[in-house]
């Protein structure tokens, strides 16, 4: 989901809950400044958006002074690859000047000292890049680039020579998960935070091939088990449900399916996703329901997207609406149709992660109970 | 004196926020401010000298000279100066 694109996000999540809960506005957004890339990567679901027209600089400006208007207080941007536009330094100075927190989501493979001292004058709140592999054999076998991983390394150095907070991500799939490990104390070194995901999605025309790269679920479980900070979470999770302090079900997604409502994300209410070629989403997994914002305005689309995603209902077949594993589950309604063809097709990857999630706290809250006694 | 160029104000469904833009030494995270320090950095950024400054929010909250509250507006304009949020310019009537 959006509010998951990068570490950082959280804090403002944290920012705008405080402060303007109950309003439907897009203060948050994440635009694609274009489909293009200069990498290859096996997993991409970006790729079928690369025969995009994209947004001009103009285009740009026009939404995002529209966004700024309706209460944007930060945006993240991404691509395809950012850096591949070269008016990339003027949208970026554009968006800072209006006062609008910027993250951006790169491969930094292009990264230059030109952009440092941008990054120097106009702090980004993070850079989030991904580590497609330890080795640079794999890193490569990844990108599909000869050369790329050089790139890459060269870029982290920048950034931590110069201080610009970034974060590194590691998509595990089956081609790298081998050395995810090595990874992890890499970044560790580093000192910087690592976020492992083993989210791997369908491309946005429902090509499922990227699917089938991703490890299964026992692996992913079995991950978390293995990992010392990981394993600690769940037991940590079981600690505050048994403490009162979490509720089994989180209160958004549990209020929003009591309501009978399909989406229980903030997507549409607080989060607005713009494509490369002016297509408003309410998030990078929902690529079904687009409004063209070349040939109509913001406040119709935004409308749109209240009726096809915010009030949409769940018919009563919708097996997550009772769901007693959601606090476990990594649901996403945008995936589920973009792999089956259906917002109701639960992904039976995420249900039996979830059962093992919920088995281990099950377990783990038994065992405090029986350790206070 | 002038409000830094470092930061811009937002008002947002009634909140009033100042957004960092660029490198500071204050915050690197949005600032609220209430509905009078809002008002004292617009009219900052409006006006530039001190005593002139002083006058209008005086009269904008009605307040009594040398009152108590008049005191506090003083104060918190040097804490927006010493944290260089406002920055002194030259012409600047020290009063």
């Amino acid at each position: 989901m959006a509010e998951n694109f990068c570490m950082h996000s959280k804090k403002i999540n944290e920012f705008v809950n405080e402060n303007f809960n109950s309003i439907r506005a897009p203060f948050s957004a994440g635009i694609e400044l274009t489909a293009k890339c200069n990498l290859n990567c096996v997993h991409c679901y970006a790729k079928p958006n690369r025969k995009h027209n994209d947004m001009t600089t103009e285009e740009f400006k026009v939404i995002f002074d529209t966004l700024i208007e309706h209460g944007l207080i930060e945006a993240y941007f991404t691509g395809g690859e950012i850096f591949t536009r070269s008016d990339f330094e003027e949208i970026y100075v554009y968006a800072k000047k209006k006062g609008v927190l910027i993250a951006l989501l790169t491969n930094i493979t292009l990264l230059n000292e030109r952009l440092i001292d941008l990054f120097k004058e106009y702090p980004v709140e993070t850079i989030s890049t991904t580590m497609y592999g330890y080795t640079e054999e794999t890193y490569e076998k990844i990108t599909g680039v000869k050369g790329s991983y050089k790139m890459f390394m060269n870029a982290l150095e920048l950034l931590q020579n110069n201080d610009i907070p970034f974060e590194l991500k590691y998509v595990a799939m089956k081609q790298n998960f081998n050395e995810v490990d090595q990874a992890r104390k890499f970044g560790k070194k580093l000192g910087v935070p690592m976020m492992v995901s083993m989210n791997i999605h369908a491309m946005n025309d429902g090509t499922t091939d990227p699917v089938n790269l991703r490890m299964t679920p026992q692996e992913v479980f079995d991950f978390d088990m293995n990992d010392t900070d990981r394993r600690e979470s769940w037991v940590n999770i079981a600690k505050s449900i048994l403490a009162g302090e979490m509720k089994l079900y989180p209160e958004r997604a549990s209020k929003r399916f009591a309501e009978g409502f399909l989406y229980p994300c903030s997507i549409a209410c607080q989060e607005v996703f713009i494509t490369s070629d002016c297509k408003m989403q309410g998030c990078v997994r929902v690529p079904y329901y687009q409004f063209d914002l070349r040939e109509g305005n913001f406040d119709d689309g935004w409308e749109y997207l209240r009726k096809t995603i915010l009030e949409k209902k769940a018919s009563s077949a919708y097996k997550c609406l009772t769901c007693e594993n959601t606090r476990f589950c990594e649901h996403c309604v945008g995936s589920f149709m973009l792999a089956y063809g259906s917002e109701e097709h639960a992904d039976p990857f995420a249900c039996e992660l979830a059962e093992l999630r919920r088995t281990f706290v099950d377990a783990s809250i038994k065992k405090l109970l029986l350790d206070d006694n | 004196m002038n409000v830094s160029r470092d930061f811009v104000m937002r008002h947002i469904y009634g909140k009033h926020i100042l957004m960092p833009v660029r490198k500071n030494s204050v915050s690197s995270d949005p600032i609220l401010l209430n509905d009078v320090a809002a008002y004292i950095w617009e009219t900052i950024s409006k006006q530039s000298n001190r005593d002139k400054i002083l006058e209008e929010i005086t009269e904008h909250f009605n307040l009594k000279i040398d009152s108590a509250e008049q005191l506090a507006v003083e104060i918190f304009l040097n804490h927006m100066i010493s944290m260089k949020l406002v920055e002194e310019s030259e012409e600047c009537n020290y009063g």
